[in-house]
């Protein structure tokens, strides 16, 4: 049976790697006190590199995701239990213990500041940042040196033929500085919360350390900071500062963004091509329309129903013998037609009222 | 000093075990094949526009209820989450408790269907379909089951219809929309809904993936896929998480003026409790839900608080209202194990007591 190809780079793989862990290990024993880098994520990303191309578009993206996040796991498990490693070894006095502690989450501060960790920044970053840097590179640079020269020309008004394009220009302008403070703002809560994260990690950290319950595993680690982080979240998205910055940060998005499709239809209309807005029209019109047919065909298929129902009953009913003269009273008249029963067709059901303001077409009455 | 556990070479052996545990699933991922969209037969009954109506077949010839069952499922992802796998699949055991399954697939609206809204979808299709399966079985009212948001679209169908609908189901419903513990509620509030809507038209269902991932960020995205890789080496395993990934990723965008009423009739007004609800033509009061209830909810469901679902208890004017309390999540309640042998058979037999 032929071995396939990508089983061959798995097994060669594997022994590299297991010679390349025994020869960290040995410079991680000799050198006491630094803090090795973990080569094994640069062995990982080049095993990946190596591999990828043999697999499926929808594997790629998964094991991406695996790959990054098994590195950052890995790496910030990794350093912090190198310092802890580290202080439990100094020979220091406690504050030489501690200080090497508190450096090891300032580290782990910075790094979540800096977004370099992966969840929960990445991807409101990306949202907020798409969304922002493809409109505004997209702008003409005059817009760029209207931002540039400040809130004076921002605010001039417009004059001339091009008053009214100006105007939605310079207010274009204005949005996408809004959106860009209250993205900032934004940013700031969500570091404010990887900092309390980190704080109640420190804690936790030393009350374990206290009760002498050390981590088994750098699983064990991640699991506890990952346990922090959800708790303090869970608490600051509730909070009203979270969601003042998370509504600002929204609207100033969708407000940017209409007024960029704004100009996007005023550009089209001058070409000649169907804009957004004569679309929504005509799909708008068309909707109303869609519900006047349905209203129409339910109120036919009852009509048809009643009809039925009277031409059933009618031929049901025994023929009379004929008379001379045939008086016409209230008792001869042909029988009210039965209106179908409210279980099933009516549209207007014995419990909920329908508002007599919004209907649009009369009501069968038998 | 006591000596630190995770020793050097105790690190090394746990990026070992890991690294395997990745070659090892690159190969079982390679092979898993394509991921299915439910496991159960099922026929399209009815079509309209995006939406179809699908009927289930079943192994007994004639289900032992005569009143058939029409689910509503969320427009919020799809709902063949209900029939995941064929050991995971709530219609599977409704199907095995007698009961003749409906179920309505919403489709992916695009830009052409921004202005459907809740009318539409609440007296508009819900109410065809209801009209074409009764008009099958020669009914005037069949039984229905409404989950998440499909259960709020089920309460002001029933609301509104009640001649139509003989017993009705919810799971895991949102009804009080700002108990304290909900956090989607919270976050809405400042929201400006109709510029949104005005601006984008469509709810990207990206933009709504995003957001769920954000209730646990950590979590959701990080923590899971380490989890995966301890998994890697199990096929059946590999392919039953990857049904789940397709399934949580795989969501429809939102017809923009369904989201604009959903969002400010329920999310930001609360309407079922504050009152003054009103969809189309039709003022909806839950008292006016006369028929049979049963409430499904899962204690530990972080989208739907229980607390949001249990409200409806005071609001329903039906004297026949059951709970049944589910220890799990808002989708183990359909995928785990434990679910699925409690959850269909007692919602089938509650159903066939009230046939």
């Amino acid at each position: 049976m032929q071995t396939p190809p990508l089983s061959a780079l798995f097994d060669q793989w594997q022994h590299y790697q297991k010679a390349y862990m025994n020869t960290w290990q040995t410079m991680q024993g000799s050198l006491p006190g630094q803090q090795p880098n973990n080569p094994w994520g640069t062995a990982l990303d080049n095993w990946w590199q190596s591999v990828s191309a043999q697999t499926t578009p929808q594997t790629q993206d998964l094991y991406s995701i695996l790959v990054q996040q098994g590195k950052s796991f890995f790496d910030m498990a990794g350093n912090i239990n190198g310092s802890f490693n580290d202080a439990f070894n100094a020979t220091g006095n406690a504050s030489e213990w501690e200080d090497i502690i508190n450096q090891s989450f300032d580290g782990l501060r910075d790094t979540l500041a800096s977004g370099s960790s992966s969840v929960p920044m990445d991807f409101w970053k990306n949202m907020v940042g798409e969304q922002f840097h493809s409109s505004t590179n997209a702008m003409p640079d005059f817009l760029n040196y209207m931002k540039s020269s400040g809130e004076q020309i921002l605010n001039a008004p417009g004059v001339g033929q091009n008053r009214e394009q100006q105007q939605k220009m310079q207010n274009l302008v204005i949005l996408a500085g809004k959106f860009q403070e209250a993205s900032g703002e934004y940013m700031q809560v969500q570091n404010k919360i990887s900092n309390l994260s980190v704080d109640m990690l420190q804690k936790r950290v030393g009350e374990m350390f206290e009760n002498k319950e050390y981590p088994e595993s750098y699983r064990a680690i991640y699991d506890l900071w990952v346990d922090c982080y959800e708790d303090v979240y869970a608490e600051a998205v509730m909070e009203p500062e979270y969601n003042t910055a998370y509504g600002n940060m929204v609207n100033s998005m969708t407000a940017f963004t209409k007024a960029q499709r704004e100009m996007q239809d005023d550009t089209l209309e001058t070409l000649g091509i169907p804009t957004r807005r004569e679309v929504d029209t005509l799909l708008k019109r068309f909707q109303e329309e869609r519900r006047e047919k349905h209203k129409m065909r339910a109120e036919i298929d009852e009509l048809k129903q009643q009809v039925n129902q009277l031409i059933e009953s009618q031929s049901k009913t025994p023929a009379k013998k004929s008379t001379p003269v045939a008086k016409t009273t209230a008792s001869s008249k042909p029988k009210k037609a039965v209106t179908a029963s409210t279980t099933t067709r009516r549209k207007t059901s014995t419990a909920a009222k329908p508002k007599t303001t919004k209907s649009k077409s009369p009501k069968s009455t038998s | 000093m006591e000596a630190f556990s995770i020793t050097p070479e105790k690190a090394a052996e746990e990026i070992q075990q890991f690294n395997e545990n990745l070659a090892k699933g690159l190969r079982n991922l390679t092979e898993v094949g394509e991921i299915e969209s439910g496991v159960s037969p099922k026929e399209a009954v009815y079509k309209e526009d995006k939406l179809v109506l699908y009927r289930y077949k079943s192994n007994r010839k004639k289900a032992a209820n005569p009143t058939p069952l029409l689910i509503v499922y969320a427009l919020v992802n799809r709902p063949y989450m209900t029939d995941i796998q064929e050991d995971r699949s709530t219609v599977k055991g409704l199907l095995e408790a007698g009961q003749d399954v409906y179920l309505i697939d919403w489709g992916y609206p695009d830009q052409a269907d921004k202005f459907l809204n809740l009318d539409d979808y609440i007296n508009g299709y819900i109410d065809r379909c209801v009209n074409f399966i009764c008009k099958q079985h020669d009914l005037e009212k069949i039984n229905l089951l409404g989950i998440c948001q499909g259960g709020t679209f089920s309460l002001c169908y029933s609301a509104i219809h009640p001649d139509k609908v003989a017993n009705l189901v919810t799971m895991v419903t949102p009804v009080d929309f700002k108990t304290p513990d909900n956090m989607l509620s919270r976050w809405l509030q400042n929201v400006d809904v109709d510029q949104m809507v005005d601006a984008m038209g469509n709810l990207s269902g990206d933009h709504l993936n995003q957001t769920f991932l954000s209730l646990k960020p950590m979590r959701l995205s990080g923590q899971k896929y380490l989890d995966m890789v301890n998994i890697l080496a199990n096929e059946k395993q590999v392919k039953n998480f990857m049904r789940m990934e397709k399934w949580i990723f795989d969501s429809p965008d939102q017809a923009g003026e369904a989201y604009r009423e959903f969002s400010k009739n329920f999310f930001q007004q609360n309407r079922f409790i504050e009152g003054d609800l009103t969809i189309g033509d039709y003022e909806v009061e839950l008292k006016n839900i006369s028929m049979p209830v049963l409430n499904v909810y899962a204690t530990l469901d972080h989208l739907v608080p229980p607390d949001a679902s249990k409200a409806l208890k005071k609001l329903v004017g039906t004297k026949d209202y059951e709970e049944i309390e589910f220890p799990g999540g808002h989708i183990g309640i359909y995928v785990s194990g434990r679910a699925k042998k409690e959850i269909p058979p007692a919602i089938g037999a509650w159903l066939s007591a009230r046939n």
